[in-house]
């Protein structure tokens, strides 16, 4: 049986609730309260939706959800990757280089302009350098490489 | 100005500029961030006017039903006029909310200063239930995702008891999630990974055409066209204010609401959707007026009206300042500030959009690869800021995936932040009243009960419903 892609989300959300509610008996009840009732409402919801996804016909789609699955899973790991890939940078060289490294990566491997890449890339370095770290006093953070 | 670029733009809206800029307002003074939050949020929805006239594309949801006449006026070559007219409607339509709100705070102040913390913990969960059910599709869904953000907000330290929840001997969440990456990753991430699949192309995939139509004469006929069409112009003032106060609802259902309105009372409905400029008066006054009704639930109880407020809501929390009864008894002065912001902003920012609206309804053809990686790295920034922790900048991207997967299965994200915001707040103000009654006496009061019997109404009135509807087909 091949799995529906919008039961994963409630199921997801499923094992929180009940992880929630497991997790609240070490808890004196006063922190546990809370918890119980409200992942208790929660749990009984999401598995009315997991029952509802489950037993549901598959409807003709509409517009909207047409234009939303147009997206081949290879667009969403390749957006995804590159959305992600940010991380990589800022881990490495800390924000101040890590960012405006990104974008500069980002708008050239996407075929825009030297001009328009390194551009970006500096004015993001301006925002984050001089106007944050210099005139805010906000930490940068230095990554693992150069902290 | 940045609301109104930031408006301007296809898919990316209020919301979104709102959730950038928050986390940089952190060093300034409360009542300059705030303004700042709350004067983008004012002008956003009428730069998105713009673009859905000229090039057909609303700036947000709150600006669609301006598109159904508007962009047949510009087709008709008078998008200037239908310019003219949506910007005077969207500044003295602001006007008029938010002097409805001025005078409506006095009138509620004695009600909200008669509340306890029983009280205060239940006007919470009504809130969420009002959000919960009313906006979005499906009610299961929507109170699933309310529930799931107050779960998540309990994690970490509990106010009342100092236990530490669900942390999984994190040092990091020991402070729970921090609510600026939280609404980042919720609000701005689901638009960015948007944009990001579409890759190629402009964001408005539209010709320009409508660009070469902007002429003063005719931006001052469409403002007078509003004037010479008052009474429907206060309807739809009305309309908009009195939805606006109904957390959940939203803007679009105000808009759309006004349209029809002005539908069925215009002597020619025909040519409605054709170019009609009483189509495009009506939105966009209920548009920016229904602005002043939703800051009255947001100020006086803590429960936000609109998405955009549960944002604002944040950026009050994050400033240490907590909206609802405490507000009006200790900052009323900044209360009155953001009432006069309000105004103040819907009329600067036609004032200053007006000399710049050929050059900047261009925002919108920047494309998806130049502007992707900037709003990414300005919200990452945004993340980390507030703590200067590298680990926000993956919760935001933990949440901004789990956003876009309840962009896409219809789950409520509004009621998911909101019941992260409250869910704190919910429980501290009910252990209070628990230890103050000693028991759960304080769901007795008159007040609670009124509450309480509000909460379930909402809920459960589908099946009521349909429950009356068969007692009644039983007696015939």
């Amino acid at each position: 049986m091949r799995v529906r892609a919008s039961i994963i989300l409630p199921l997801l959300f499923l094992v929180v609730t009940i992880t929630v509610i497991v997790l609240g008996f070490q808890y004196p009840i006063e922190a546990a309260a809370s918890p119980w009732v409200i992942g208790g409402v929660a749990t009984i919801l999401l598995f009315v939706q997991v029952l509802r996804e489950t037993l549901a016909k598959v409807k003709p789609k509409s517009q909207e959800e047409t234009e939303a699955v147009a997206y081949s899973g290879r667009q969403y790991l390749e957006a995804g990757l590159w959305l992600s890939c940010l991380l990589i940078p800022v881990y490495l060289v800390g924000i101040s280089i890590g960012l405006p490294l990104y974008t500069f990566m980002y708008q050239k491997l996407h075929r825009e302009g030297w001009i328009l890449s390194i551009a970006s890339a500096v004015a993001v370095f301006g925002l984050v350098y001089f106007f944050f770290g210099g005139l805010l006093r906000v930490y940068l953070y230095k990554g693992i490489l150069l902290g | 100005m940045i609301g109104l670029v930031m408006g301007l733009i296809p898919g990316v809206a209020g919301i979104t500029a709102m959730a950038i800029i928050l986390p940089l307002s952190f060093g300034m003074d409360p009542a300059v961030a705030l303004t700042l939050l709350l004067a983008i949020h004012a002008v956003s929805c009428t730069g998105g006017s713009v673009t859905a006239i000229i090039v057909g594309i609303p700036g947000s949801a709150l600006n669609a039903a301006t598109v159904l006449d508007g962009y047949p006026m510009t087709k008709k070559g008078q998008g200037d006029r239908a310019v003219g007219a949506a910007l005077c409607a969207s500044a003295v339509g602001g006007l008029v909310g938010g002097v409805v709100l001025a005078l409506l705070i006095p009138a509620v102040y004695p009600i909200v200063l008669a509340f306890g913390s029983g009280e205060t913990a239940l006007v919470g969960l009504l809130g969420l239930a009002f959000i919960a059910t009313l906006s979005g599709r499906s009610k299961v869904k929507g109170l699933a995702s309310g529930l799931i953000g107050m779960v998540l907000s309990f994690i970490g330290m509990q106010a009342v008891t100092g236990e530490t929840r669900f942390t999984f001997g994190s040092t990091y969440l020991y402070d729970g999630f921090s609510l600026v990456p939280v609404i980042l990753g919720l609000f701005a991430l689901p638009e960015v990974i948007g944009l990001a699949l579409r890759r190629g192309g402009t964001i408005a995939q539209v010709d320009r055409s409508g660009l070469a139509q902007i002429s003063w004469h005719y931006i001052w006929e469409g403002m007078k066209d509003v004037f010479h069409r008052w009474n429907l112009f206060l309807r739809s003032c009305v309309i908009g204010t009195v939805i606006g106060m109904i957390p959940g609802v939203g803007g679009a259902a105000a808009t759309f609401f006004a349209y029809g309105h002005a539908k069925q009372t215009s002597k020619h409905p025909e040519m409605f959707g054709h170019g009609t400029i009483e189509g495009v008066i009506a939105p966009e006054a209920a548009n920016n007026s229904k602005e002043g009704g939703s800051m009255l639930p947001t100020l006086a109880f803590g429960v936000p009206g609109s998405a955009m407020m549960a944002v604002l809501l944040g950026g009050f929390l994050v400033h240490g300042i907590q909206p609802g009864p405490e507000m009006l008894r200790t900052h009323l002065d900044l209360t009155f500030t953001l009432v006069t912001c309000l105004i103040i902003s819907n009329i600067l920012g036609v004032v200053l959009l007006l000399p710049f609206i050929s050059q900047l309804v261009k925002v919108a053809f920047i494309r998806g690869t130049v502007i992707v990686p900037l709003i990414l790295v300005v919200a990452s920034f945004g993340a980390y800021a507030m703590n200067t922790e590298f680990w926000d900048i993956i919760t935001m991207f933990a949440f901004g995936i789990m956003g876009y997967a309840m962009m896409r299965f219809d789950y409520n994200r509004v009621a998911l932040v909101l019941g992260f915001i409250l869910g704190g707040m919910v429980e501290q103000y009910a252990y209070i009243a628990f230890g103050a009654a000693r028991g759960l006496g304080f769901l007795f009061t008159p007040i609670s009960l009124v509450l309480l019997t509000a909460t379930l109404l909402v809920i459960f009135f589908d099946p009521l419903k349909a429950l009356f509807r068969a007692v009644k087909k039983g007696k015939q």
